[in-house]
């Protein structure tokens, strides 16, 4: 019972038996009843509290940027007070004290990784995972070499494109001027480890897990929560009546050809226009073009999405420019936390 | 459950809907969920990983078919509409998860995948095929998914995906290659 298709077939039959058609369901709880948004389920499969109308009573718009910062900066005063000698009485310090500067940078970073409106903040934010995972190779390796065996520790150099995502939250001037669609993979190719350096690996990495988990689970549930609110304005009115208009672009550029051979269907969401875009791209890739074609072929799809997308991505970037002040200052007591815990595990562990 | 029985229960809910007096969208709707919820919340976890998140799309997915009753040319395509949903929101759910691992990436550690909560959805002995099946590109997911899982014709889950009977085809073929590639990976390399 070797090939795939067996296998498969065996799989199903097992979750036949999990998923019986006369298991037990929860109730349906019909739209409308108080229950029905009973629960969501978060990236774990966690249990997350039900969505509020809170986006809804966002103030009047602000200067967003200026806004953000205003935020940002609010947050770096609980630090200010905290260097006071007794805390009895906020005094602000003269000058800023060394590691001030430092520690702006990282209530930024922070702010950004988890509530990004642009999709420049979203590649930004992301550096504060990178920095995390830098961390926590460092700790691994570490751990191994205590084993008696070795790993590199060296992390690739932070680039805005290392966590891009280009359905919700596109970098249209980065991808516009580096004419780069996806990020260039540069993983390398699997490595085979004797069974005892596997196991030591997998210990250390289990136990950096543990220390690095409350720091990630923070940040998750933050940026989890923002993200609902970016598919609620993703998915409004505003933002749905931009689809004709996105879907006309896309089809003087060719739309729907895909050479895959897939039917592409209207553009109902703004995911189906970058998973056209990504079709052809994947699809001259997969039949073996050379790099030099598929580098054209990027130049010339990346101007494309950036063409096509920058009304419908304009509406929504200057909705969460207004919304991201709000949900900062609502996520304030959790933000600060997050923040202190990239400090302590970050910055200060660091050295 | 078997094709034939998926047809012939997907098409009680329709009967009943033109010959017993239920009066509301949302009667007719908890009927179909049912008789179907079940299958569905199966192939909803293997796409998800998560028998939690499944229930939750599944939900979801009936609640947007009693909003969309009124507006079904037909009751009887009421079945294939909610497939089609629940696959939508596996899509959707996969999307918002894909940013935040992508924010929670390690370069070393495969996560989800081998995932307890995952191991538990399927047992250990089915540990990696599900693993290679998450791996796979979503549409390619889907298509093994709906076939294996669901036991659908190729126009069923053209339907359900939004595709033709064609592309299902071509599709279904490249998920078997790359899953075989990834299952044989798996077996040499370790990580």
């Amino acid at each position: 019972m070797n090939s795939p298709d067996d296998r498969l077939r065996a799989a199903a039959r097992s979750a036949l038996d999990l998923f019986p058609p006369d298991g037990d369901l929860p109730p349906l709880q019909p739209p409308g009843s108080a229950r029905h948004r009973r629960r969501r389920t978060g990236p774990a499969g966690s249990t997350r509290s039900g969505g509020t109308n809170r986006w809804r009573r966002w103030a009047a718009p602000v200067a967003a940027a200026a806004a953000v910062m205003a935020v940002i900066a609010a947050l770096v005063v609980p630090h200010e007070i905290g260097s006071g000698a007794s805390g009895s009485k906020p005094t602000t310090p003269p000058s800023a004290p060394p590691g001030l500067s430092q520690r702006r940078a990282l209530d930024a970073l922070v702010a950004l990784s988890v509530a990004p409106a642009t999709g420049a903040q979203y590649d930004r934010g992301g550096k504060l995972i990178w920095m995390l995972h830098a961390q926590e190779l460092r700790v691994t390796a570490r751990c191994v070499a205590a084993a008696g065996y070795h790993i590199s520790e060296k992390t690739a150099p932070f680039s805005l494109a290392m966590y891009a995502d280009n359905t919700e939250m596109p970098d249209l001037p980065r991808i516009a001027r580096t004419h780069e669609f996806v990020p260039v993979g540069g993983a390398g190719g699997p490595i085979n480890y004797a069974p005892g350096e596997e196991q030591a690996y997998m210990n250390c990495v289990q136990s950096t897990s543990a220390i690095y988990s409350p720091l990630l689970t923070a940040d998750r549930t933050l940026l989890f929560n923002w993200m609902r609110t970016v598919t609620r304005v993703q998915t409004s009115r505003e933002v749905r009546a931009a689809l004709p208009a996105l879907q006309a672009c896309a089809t003087r550029y060719g739309f729907p050809h895909n050479p895959y051979g897939s039917t592409a269907g209207p553009i109902e969401t703004f995911g189906d226009f970058v998973a056209w875009v990504a079709d052809n791209l994947d699809g001259a890739g997969s039949r073996g073009a050379s790099q030099r074609v598929l580098n054209a072929l990027e130049r010339h799809w990346s101007s494309v999405f950036v063409t096509c997308a920058t009304p419908i991505v304009g509406i929504w970037q200057r909705t969460l420019l207004k919304a991201q002040p709000n949900f900062l200052r609502l996520h304030a007591r959790p933000l600060l936390q997050l923040d202190n815990l990239a400090w302590k595990y970050l910055v200060q562990r660091r050295h | 459950m078997d094709h034939a029985g998926l047809q012939d229960a997907g098409a009680a809910a329709g009967r009943a809907s033109a010959t017993e007096p239920l009066t509301t969208g949302a009667e007719q709707v908890s009927l179909l969920y049912r008789a179907h919820g079940m299958e569905l919340v199966r192939i909803a976890a293997v796409m998800l990983g998560s028998r939690a998140a499944a229930e939750d799309a599944v939900h979801d997915a009936f609640c947007g078919l009693v909003r969309k009753w009124d507006r079904l040319a037909d009751p009887r395509n009421g079945l294939a509409y909610v497939r089609s949903a629940v696959v939508n929101q596996c899509r959707s759910e996969l999307r918002r998860r894909g940013r935040l691992e992508r924010r929670a990436d390690r370069t070393h550690r495969p996560l989800d995948p081998d995932s307890p909560e995952q191991a538990a959805i399927l047992g250990e002995e089915h540990r990696d095929v599900v693993a290679a099946l998450l791996r796979l590109p979503h549409r390619q997911r889907e298509a093994l998914v709906l076939r294996y899982f669901l036991d659908l014709a190729d126009g069923e889950i053209a339907a359900a995906m939004g595709v033709s009977a064609g592309t299902v085809k071509s599709t279904t073929s490249r998920a078997l290659a790359a899953l075989g590639r990834q299952l044989r990976n798996s077996h040499e390399q370790p990580r």
